[in-house]
């Protein structure tokens, strides 16, 4: 998990593109992928507008996402299979950070 | 009857933007709602109804490339878009719930907006820089001429930009320190 490679200089993801890249497992449009991460997150996450056009101009221009469609003036994104990559590393990581997150739980309730 | 109009001349530094959305939002409580920025810090309202309205002033690089897409994402997330004045967009929405609603949710999105301010005013000071050593060759003369006047506008201009480039590095550094 630890190698060195062409994903390692996006991790680890921020929150946001984080849930950004979940909510892309299937071609969203921007408005669409707000409402995603509000509700997958039970509210815990929110993404505001600045933040999510921001997050795609990089996320396209990097190549972890890919524009599908446009209809109306909104664009419809999904993951590239780069994306799906380093969406995975981060989940791998976040596993990790799970596991130890329960080891030191134990010892401070 | 057409609603009545404010024109209002009011100076705000380019790094704080929190402070003119709040007197924009002070403005919308008084009953004047903005419509329109113009050039250096003149603000256009039309009398309404007090409302509580949260402004939000985004800058956009990229001389307006794709702004359908950007305008239609902030108004599907419930923004109005008011007016643009160099790069600078201009949204409100109603005040809500508890806290106000923000365009940016995390620090790393807002510290890339500053940044985005910060290059434009980077590019400008190298360019001043050169217009002050490469400045034409004028014989000396005890009067003051129109060329000083060029001189010292142009000096003027120079510590501007470093200092405005000075204050958003101090923005940027408190919002990581958050």
């Amino acid at each position: 998990m630890s190698k060195k490679d062409e994903f390692s200089k996006y991790l680890p993801l921020s929150e946001s593109t984080y849930y950004i890249l979940l909510a892309l497992v299937e071609p969203l449009h921007g408005y669409a992928v707000m409402q995603k991460v509000e509700i997958l997150s039970n509210g815990l996450v929110t993404i505001g507008p600045g933040t999510l056009y921001g997050a795609f101009t990089i996320l396209e221009t990097e190549k972890l996402i890919t524009k599908v469609s446009e209809i109306d003036r909104r664009k419809t994104y999904s993951l590239t299979p780069k994306g799906k990559t380093i969406l995975l590393r981060q989940i791998e990581r976040v596993e990790m950070m799970l596991k130890n997150g329960v080891q030191v739980k134990n010892f401070l309730e | 009857m057409n609603a009545e109009i404010k024109k209002v001349r009011k100076w705000f530094w380019v790094w704080d933007d929190d402070k003119e959305e709040a007197w924009l939002r002070k403005m919308a409580n008084d009953g004047w709602r903005l419509t329109k920025v113009g050039l250096i810090n003149s603000y256009e309202f039309e009398q309404s109804e007090s409302k509580d309205l949260i402004y939000r002033i985004d800058y956009k690089d990229g001389y307006n490339l794709k702004l359908d897409g950007y305008i239609q994402l902030f108004e599907d997330a419930g923004w109005k878009h008011i007016c643009e004045m160099s790069g600078r967009h201009y949204f409100r929405t109603p005040m809500r719930g508890e806290d106000e609603p923000e365009i940016y949710t995390d620090n790393e999105s807002k510290i890339l907006k500053y940044r985005r301010i910060l290059v434009g005013f980077y590019v400008l000071i190298p360019v001043f820089a050169l217009l002050l050593i490469n400045r034409p060759e004028v014989t000396k003369s005890p009067k003051f001429t129109i060329f000083d006047v060029y001189l010292i506008f142009i000096i003027f201009l120079e510590f501007f930009f470093i200092f405005t480039v000075y204050k958003l590095s101090k923005r940027i550094s408190q919002i990581k320190h958050l």
